[in-house]
């Protein structure tokens, strides 16, 4: 392959030679419109490379997925990749045209906001901090104890490109809690997470998942559970063949999520596995139909924080739904999206939504029947801002049995 | 028309050099291609022209030159109340000068520079080609057509038509091949041919 390309680099001939098998050489990959990033970064992005040898059928689809990749990093707000007119047919050259989006990029939702500097120097690293909400409903496990807990944490993260990715936050909890028996309240414990991510996208990302929580309960309520230690792998395996990844219109994404904990390693043994479809069509222009159907299994022994968990706008849309974590789950969600206007202040436009959403979990040891589900259905709007920031909003209202509203501001599916 | 361009060409450097109110079309178009060129201000050009309301041309120019001065405003609503004046002193202008070629080709390449927030892009190649009917009339006047049709091979080439971009940068090239736009498309097909 090497001496492939140096040849067809250095001696035309052989790409005419090349060409004259229905093979083409890249000759030279070109860049324009990246004012402040590298020219590397957007080669990191590339399907190809100059001298390599493919057919036309290849290269097409890999400029295609090289539009995509680029895309995908949120940097652009623009992308277009060119084969350009050619004065050899066997030897290709190829156009990076793209125009650089904001830097900014901000999210939140009722668990967290994160903000981030994305691209920072050009050469393709983030930057941001995450402050985070949790609640978390402990009566599940410990009908006894009804609690919420409030966190505020920072976290660091430094993502080297597409291949790999290195994530650390740290968390001060305080929880308050009603014991119902005595009626006392108190301030309890302090958790610490820590993750680490390590991936390769282009294989299909592995993921070292870490999680460690220590909780210290200096009244002796709780009785069980004052320290544990939670060690998890999470390999995942994903395949993206929709057309954009900000805003799908055709195609279909798949991602299954494995999850291992072993008693070696930590305080718990539980293993299960995720998977996510998502199908989109355009039946009319400007008109997207979006579904996705998501579920998955874990043993019995998961512990509770670890349980699959389909509530929140990401999940079924309806608060008063008791059946949104378990050991098993499934969910179906349909959205018919269609684009609004433009806002002419802001570089943003608006997306109305109309939505259904049908799911349920399953509790350890409960037979998996396909009965009793919970519904929400309603309408939704969502703002998608690129400048001055790179934000996205929504807000649903469901209306099925009691209206709850919802609003996040992160992407849908 | 030929007139006013060839006065306009004259009156650049001495616009500049004497930076007084414009009183004729051509100083007043002449103005605002200094500013288009960073030569001047886009608020120095709107000061001058600011002090000649009732020049020829200056309602239409003075919405152009608000539309650059908008591009060094930081705040977005700020931003967004220039640019919506600019907009409509050039529509006011032009709802009495359709004729005139000038006014539209600032009013599309003003939408291609914000990206289209307030002028759709279908709006502004009606703009682009509108113009380069009326300049197409006189072959004197050749910049402006070559202007015309490089930006819209750079809108084509951005919505990712690069067959139709190249047409159009080569006939803004054949157009003007020694003005800055002819010159500025040529190199764009340099660029983007293999």
């Amino acid at each position: 392959m090497c001496a492939a390309a140096l040849l067809s680099v250095t001696n035309p001939l052989y790409a005419l030679a090349a060409a004259g098998e229905g093979r083409i050489v890249i000759k030279e990959i070109r860049t324009y419109g990246n004012q402040k990033t590298a020219r590397g970064v957007l080669l990191h992005y590339c399907e190809f490379e100059v001298g390599e040898e493919l057919t036309q059928a290849e290269l097409d689809r890999k400029i295609k997925r090289t539009k995509r990749n680029l895309l995908k990093t949120q940097y652009f707000e623009r992308v277009n990749v060119f084969d350009l007119p050619r004065s050899n047919p066997g030897e290709a050259v190829i156009m990076l045209d793209v125009a650089e989006g904001s830097d900014w990029h901000l999210s939140a939702s009722t668990r967290q906001v994160r903000l981030s500097k994305e691209n920072v120097g050009g050469v393709a690293v983030t930057l941001g901090v995450e402050f985070g909400f949790k609640r978390q409903r402990l009566y599940y496990e410990q009908p006894w104890v009804f609690g919420s807990s409030f966190t505020v944490g920072a976290a660091g993260f430094y993502e080297n490109g597409r291949e790999t990715q290195i994530e650390s936050d740290a968390g001060y909890t305080g929880e308050w809690f009603s014991h119902e028996a005595a009626g006392v309240e108190g301030l309890l414990g302090y958790v610490v997470t820590q993750r680490f991510q390590l991936g390769s996208a282009f294989q299909g990302e592995y993921i070292h998942y870490y999680d460690g929580r220590f909780k210290e309960d200096p009244w002796g309520r709780f009785g069980v559970m004052s320290a544990a230690d939670l060690f998890a792998a999470r390999p995942y395996a994903e395949w993206d063949g929709r057309d954009d990844d900000v805003y799908p219109t055709e195609g279909v994404y798949a991602k299954i999520v494995g999850e291992l904990s072993s008693p070696a390693v930590g305080d718990y043994d539980y293993a299960g596995a995720e998977g996510d479809v998502r199908a989109y069509v355009s039946p009319w222009r400007e008109f997207v139909l979006a579904t996705r159907v998501k579920g998955g299994a874990m043993s019995d022994t998961t512990p509770y924080i670890r349980r699959i968990s389909i509530r929140g706008s990401d999940g079924l849309r309806n608060p008063e739904s008791n059946r949104t974590i378990g050991t098993r789950a499934l969910l179906f969600t349909a959205e018919f999206r269609r684009r609004l206007f433009r806002s002419p202040i802001f570089d943003a436009w608006f997306e109305g939504v109309a939505f259904v959403d049908a799911g349920r979990t399953w509790d350890p040891g409960q037979p998996f029947a396909l009965e009793a589900f919970s519904y929400a259905f309603g309408p939704g709007i969502r703002v998608h801002m690129r400048k001055p920031f790179f934000f996205d909003w929504r807000a649903e209202l469901n209306l099925y049995d009691k209206p709850a509203f919802y609003a996040t501001a992160h992407r849908a599916f | 028309m030929r007139k006013v361009f060839t006065i306009a060409s004259l009156a650049l450097p001495l616009v500049a050099s004497a930076a007084e109110p414009p009183s004729t079309y051509a100083e007043v178009a002449a103005i605002v291609a200094l500013a288009e060129a960073g030569e001047m201000t886009a608020n120095e050009a709107f000061a001058l022209v600011s002090a000649a309301p009732d020049a020829p041309l200056a309602g239409a120019a003075l919405g152009r030159l608000r539309v650059l001065k908008s591009h060094r405003i930081a705040f977005s609503g700020l931003r967004f109340l220039e640019m919506e004046k600019g907009f409509a002193a050039l529509n006011s202008y032009l709802t009495g000068h359709r004729g005139d070629p000038l006014p539209h080709v600032w009013r599309g390449a003003s939408a291609f520079e914000t990206d289209f927030a307030l002028r759709s892009a279908a709006s502004a190649r009606e703009d682009l080609r509108f113009a380069c009917e009326l300049y197409g009339d006189d072959p004197s006047l050749p910049d402006q057509t070559s202007r015309c049709k490089l930006i819209l091979g750079l809108m084509a080439k951005n919505e990712g038509d690069l067959e139709t971009a190249l047409r159009l940068w080569a006939e803004a090239f054949a157009a003007d091949p020694v003005g800055p736009y002819g010159k500025e498309a040529a190199a764009f097909l340099d660029l983007f041919t293999g």
